[in-house]
């Protein structure tokens, strides 16, 4: 492996402009606050599995964003069920982004099933999204994230990195999270107008 | 909208994302497991929705019956926005279940 997911979350940080991004829990979420924290940025503390589930209710309720899933092959491999729910679905705004570490970098790194060859842009395009790749290279991460960006999606990314050990972390309040996104997105978290 | 069995996978996201951040979500939850179930395997998560949502602090109303089923879930869903928490509104099988036994 060629890249460490510290560098190819700060490659992407860059190229993000106005796109709202939910974030994975965990060392994900740690590198994207590393990398500079924004307020469209959704970070989990939880709910483990759910990143990819959460972007694609965002896209679907905010077509006039663009929404990027960062999610990790562990949390991803919960919940598998929700790429079959995006292909059903296919929102042309969201992009799925999957760090494949290989492991549960968060919990000691024990691995995944990844690391025994299973193939999570091939379980996307089996699941009905042919938008999906894997990557290698910051180079190829950088065209192939560019590319969904400029083209109608859904589309899936799985890019293979090293683990990085990540040094700060995220607003642990998440309400503050919660709200500081909504303002960003121009929804008021406190009124009780539906 | 989900079954009481669909509530005991639901619950992590439930606990760590919609109570943890305050987010209201109204959850309308058809019961299995009370009386009249057929199926032994659905009784043990259908008698602990009650519980499971307690210990979650998540109010739950149960609907009485048709007529009033839509008050109740506008109750719910006003009760989940204005505490800014998910709130739950139970649907007893009576209601909603064929009245053949032995049928799903």
């Amino acid at each position: 492996m060629t890249m460490t997911r510290e560098a190819a979350t700060r490659l992407v940080r860059g190229l993000l402009a106005d796109d709202l991004v939910v974030v994975s829990l965990g060392h994900p979420a740690y590198d994207l606050f590393a990398a500079g924290d924004r307020a469209e940025h959704f970070y989990t503390w939880g709910s483990m599995g759910l990143v990819s589930s959460l972007a694609l209710g965002l896209a679907m309720a905010r077509p006039d964003r663009r929404v990027v899933g960062l999610d990790g092959d562990g949390a991803l491999l919960m919940n598998l069920g929700s790429l079959a729910t995006i292909a059903t679905t296919k929102p042309a705004n969201l992009i799925l982004l999957v760090w494949d570490n290989e492991a549960y970098g968060t919990t000691g790194g024990q691995k995944t099933a990844t690391a025994h060859g299973c193939d999570l842009a091939a379980a996307a395009r089996a699941l009905g999204i042919p938008r999906a790749a894997t990557v290698r290279s910051i180079d190829d991460l950088e065209s192939a994230f560019t590319a969904a960006r400029t083209s109608p999606g859904p589309s899936v990314i799985v890019a293979k990195v090293d683990e990085s050990c990540p040094g700060v972390k995220p607003p642990l309040d998440c309400v503050f999270i919660k709200q500081r996104f909504m303002a960003a997105l121009g929804s008021d978290a406190t009124s009780n107008e539906r | 909208m989900m079954q009481s069995s669909g509530l005991g996978n639901a619950l992590n996201g439930l606990a760590s994302l919609l109570v943890a951040y305050q987010i209201p979500v109204l959850l309308v939850i058809s019961m299995r497991g009370d009386p009249g179930e057929w199926n032994a395997a659905q009784v043990p998560m259908g008698r602990a929705v009650r519980p499971v949502l307690d210990a979650l602090g998540i109010q739950h109303l149960t609907v009485d019956g048709p007529e009033t089923a839509a008050e109740t879930v506008r109750l719910v869903s006003s009760l989940a926005f204005s505490v800014q928490l998910p709130a739950a509104c139970l649907l007893p099988r009576r209601l909603t279940a064929p009245t053949t036994a032995g049928r799903p």
